[in-house]
């Protein structure tokens, strides 16, 4: 039987995806962390449907959601998880490029935990990410129902 | 020799006469004498019967004597009832225009006791114990009586004396008129019923010589009495009456009438007749006419005998001022009808004008609807133009910065997993893909910061200068640690603008002035503004390394730098987007600078924004 991860990563860019993987694996996260390319997976993960139908039951300590996606972006998934009472304790960071005021914006008045604009510098990037899988799969506490 | 001339003048005319009254039949009708009576009727043919008998007797010709009164005479006259007419200068006068009577044949010569007179005058009087009276002057508005105002020695000839002194003749209740005889005046004047009185010559004298008056009871006014003259006369002298003949007596007659009047010896006449003293040839009766035409009396009261050379003569001045007037008049008329035409058109112009106006307003109203339509229709544009800006941006933000990241971070990886085996100068050329990678981040974000400043809405608020340059100063605090620098700060006004955004201007002009003084052992900046009617100058002044201002106009764009890199870092932005906040708040921006020597940079803010 296949193990819970604890971190859902959802990222469309294969290059930020293999960086922020390789961020995660300087602490022993990176066998953690479940993958999703897009917005549709990313939701098709949660439920436990199409692909992900028979992945183990439970939610991830915490989702890291980039903006810019194919199909159905960062911000459409997030409405949609913080829009449904089952998911709406699932802490979602948003990891991206974009500092701008609207996206800030839409995505806090949407209930988004964190937001998180990846450093063009790679060091500072390994840091940000470092930190980020420590606080939320370490550090915070989360709700009963999340599995540890 | 002369007295023998006379004797056969009268012989000839004897038998001329007696020739005459041969040839004419006695049974003719009579030669109608008509005497004007100013005193009672049968006195008067008392006086002139004598004389019809005369003339009856040397004309050998039957003499009807009738005597009238004025009016009488004058209908006696119009209807030719009368040949011979005896009467006052002034009514021969009259009866001379109205009926065609002739010139004089003679003129009567008068009997007054002693004295005999060929003329006779008026007499202007007042009672002795008038003292207030003794000028014409003085008679103005006092009551006079006189006989009647056809009276031409009791009234009229007074009458010209008081025109001729500017006097106004008495009139209404101040006009005591008497009727005749004259006595009557002075009885009224010596009552006291009237100031003064007119009466003709010798009535006066006549009453005193009789004892009805005391000589010392009257005074004469305006005297102009002469030597020759027996009696108190205040008026010209004027010839006694003229003897005259109607038209329809032929000449032959009229001549044998006044040689038989020439003939009558002198004092011929007896009791009343007495005053009757003869005839003499004709007076002048200029002086009579004369007072009829200056007193407009009867004939001379209707159209005045003038011809148009007199008029010419006498009023030419006034007839040219008159003329002149008119013609002025006219011009002003003409004027006046011409500015109304004018006025008129000028009223047609302004209503035509209105129309246009409004016509034009309607067009204006148009072109401001579609003008409005156009600006709605190019803000729609603009705002899809700067939401695809706003797109273009953020793509930018996300695209562009994605790979640098990548680039970065492979680098990056790529140097841990051979940090040990790669050679000094691979490693050097990894570091510099990695600074440049960094160098294009600090440049997108510059350029999106640049581009956020544009479509930024533009606060307006009272800021104070002073404040804000000293929050910067103190917020610099990284760039001016460990260093010396004097700062000069000046007079700093509140303005009006986007504290924000005037933040970011004080931010990138100071931080640039403390970066370019670095290299400076004395750095001073200065820090102030001027006050000018519409706009505040600010000025931010630095002893650095200053720059050619043959590049000046390059200072203000994006991303343009007057130093290498290695020199002064920066990515050349800081004053593009200086530029476009104070573009934005209305204002200017400029700058001085000379190599080694320093820079000021200044800005200008309307007042009125």
């Amino acid at each position: 039987m296949e193990k819970l991860k604890r971190i859902l990563l959802v990222e469309d860019d294969p290059k930020d995806l293999e960086l922020t993987l390789s961020a995660l694996g300087e602490n022993n996260l990176a066998n953690e962390t479940a993958i999703a390319r897009d917005g549709v997976e990313a939701l098709d993960y949660l439920y436990r449907r199409g692909a992900y139908a028979s992945r183990p039951d439970g939610d991830p300590v915490v989702i890291l959601l980039d903006l810019k996606m194919p199909k159905m972006d960062g911000i459409e998934v997030l409405r949609e998880l913080k829009a449904v009472e089952q998911m709406r304790l699932i802490p979602v960071v948003i990891l991206t490029s974009s500092r701008e005021d609207r996206d800030l914006q839409e995505c806090y008045n949407l209930g988004v935990n964190a937001y998180v604009v990846k450093p063009v510098r790679f060091s500072e990037f390994v840091d940000s990410v470092k930190h980020l899988g420590v606080f939320w799969a370490m550090i915070n506490e989360a709700p009963q129902k999340q599995l540890k | 020799m002369k007295v023998a001339q006379h004797i056969w003048k009268i012989v000839f005319i004897g038998l001329w006469l007696t020739a005459a009254m041969a040839v004419a039949a006695p049974d003719e009708a009579p030669l109608r004498l008509g005497v004007l009576a100013y005193r009672p009727k049968p006195q008067t043919r008392e006086q002139w019967q004598p004389v019809a008998t005369y003339l009856e007797s040397m004309l050998k010709k039957h003499i009807q004597l009738d005597v009238y009164d004025n009016e009488e005479l004058n209908a006696a006259a119009s209807r030719h009832a009368v040949d011979v007419v005896i009467t006052t200068a002034y009514h021969y006068i009259l009866l001379r225009h109205t009926c065609g009577l002739s010139t004089p044949l003679a003129t009567l010569n008068s009997r007054e006791r002693e004295f005999t007179l060929n003329a006779y005058g008026g007499v202007i009087f007042t009672r002795a114990d008038h003292r207030e009276i003794t000028s014409l002057t003085d008679l103005a508005g006092k009551r006079i009586a006189a006989v009647s105002k056809d009276a031409f020695g009791g009234y009229q000839m007074q009458s010209l004396e008081f025109a001729e002194a500017g006097v106004p003749l008495p009139a209404g209740d101040k006009l005591l008129l008497t009727g005749q005889p004259h006595d009557r005046v002075i009885e009224a004047v010596i009552a006291g019923r009237a100031d003064a009185g007119f009466i003709r010559t010798g009535v006066l004298e006549s009453l005193i010589h009789s004892g009805k008056i005391d000589s010392g009871a009257v005074r004469i006014i305006n005297p102009r009495n002469s030597p020759t003259y027996p009696f108190a006369v205040s008026t010209r002298l004027y010839p006694e009456w003229p003897v005259s003949v109607m038209p329809q007596i032929d000449k032959e007659l009229a001549a044998r009438l006044a040689a038989a009047l020439y003939l009558l010896p002198h004092d011929s006449f007896k009791g009343p007749a007495s005053v009757i003293h003869g005839f003499e040839i004709p007076a002048n009766y200029d002086g009579a006419e004369n007072l009829l035409r200056v007193l407009h009396l009867p004939p001379f009261d209707r159209t005045p005998e003038v011809s148009l050379a007199d008029l010419w003569r006498t009023y030419r001045y006034w007839i040219v001022a008159l003329i002149g007037s008119l013609l002025l008049l006219a011009g002003s008329s003409t004027g006046l009808v011409f500015m109304y035409r004018k006025s008129r058109q000028s009223l047609r112009d302004v209503e035509r004008l209105s129309i246009e106006r409004k016509y034009a307003e309607e067009q204006i109203r148009q072109f401001n609807q579609e003008l409005e339509q156009r600006v709605a229709d190019r803000t729609a544009q603009l705002e899809a133009a700067n939401k695809e800006l706003e797109a273009f941006a953020y793509s930018i933000s996300h695209n562009l910065r994605a790979p640098l990241r990548h680039i970065d971070g492979y680098i990056e990886i790529l140097r841990q997993n051979t940090q040990m085996s790669l050679e000094e100068p691979a490693q050097h050329y990894m570091r510099l893909v990695c600074e440049s990678a960094e160098y294009m981040g600090m440049l997108i974000d510059d350029l999106l910061s640049f581009a956020r400043m544009n479509r930024i809405k533009l606060g307006a608020a009272s800021v104070n200068s002073c404040v804000l340059v000293n929050e910067v100063i103190d917020s610099l605090h990284a760039e001016r640690s460990n260093r010396d620098i004097e700062w000069r700060i000046g007079m700093l006004p509140v303005i009006s603008g986007d504290e924000a955004m005037l933040r970011t201007v004080f931010i990138n002009l100071i931080s640039n002035a403390l970066k370019f003084t670095r290299c400076r052992t004395h750095p001073v900046i200065e820090i102030g503004s001027t006050d000018s009617v519409n706009e505040v100058t600010f000025f931010i002044r630095d002893n650095g390394v200053g720059f050619d201002m043959q590049y000046a106009p390059k200072l203000f764009g994006v991303f343009q730098r007057l130093h290498r890199a290695d020199e002064f870092e920066g990515t050349g932005i800081g004053l593009a987007k200086v530029h476009r906040i104070i573009e934005r708040h209305g204002g200017r921006t400029w700058a001085d600078g000379k190599i080694d020597e320093g820079a000021t940079f200044y800005f200008s803010v309307p007042k009125h924004s």
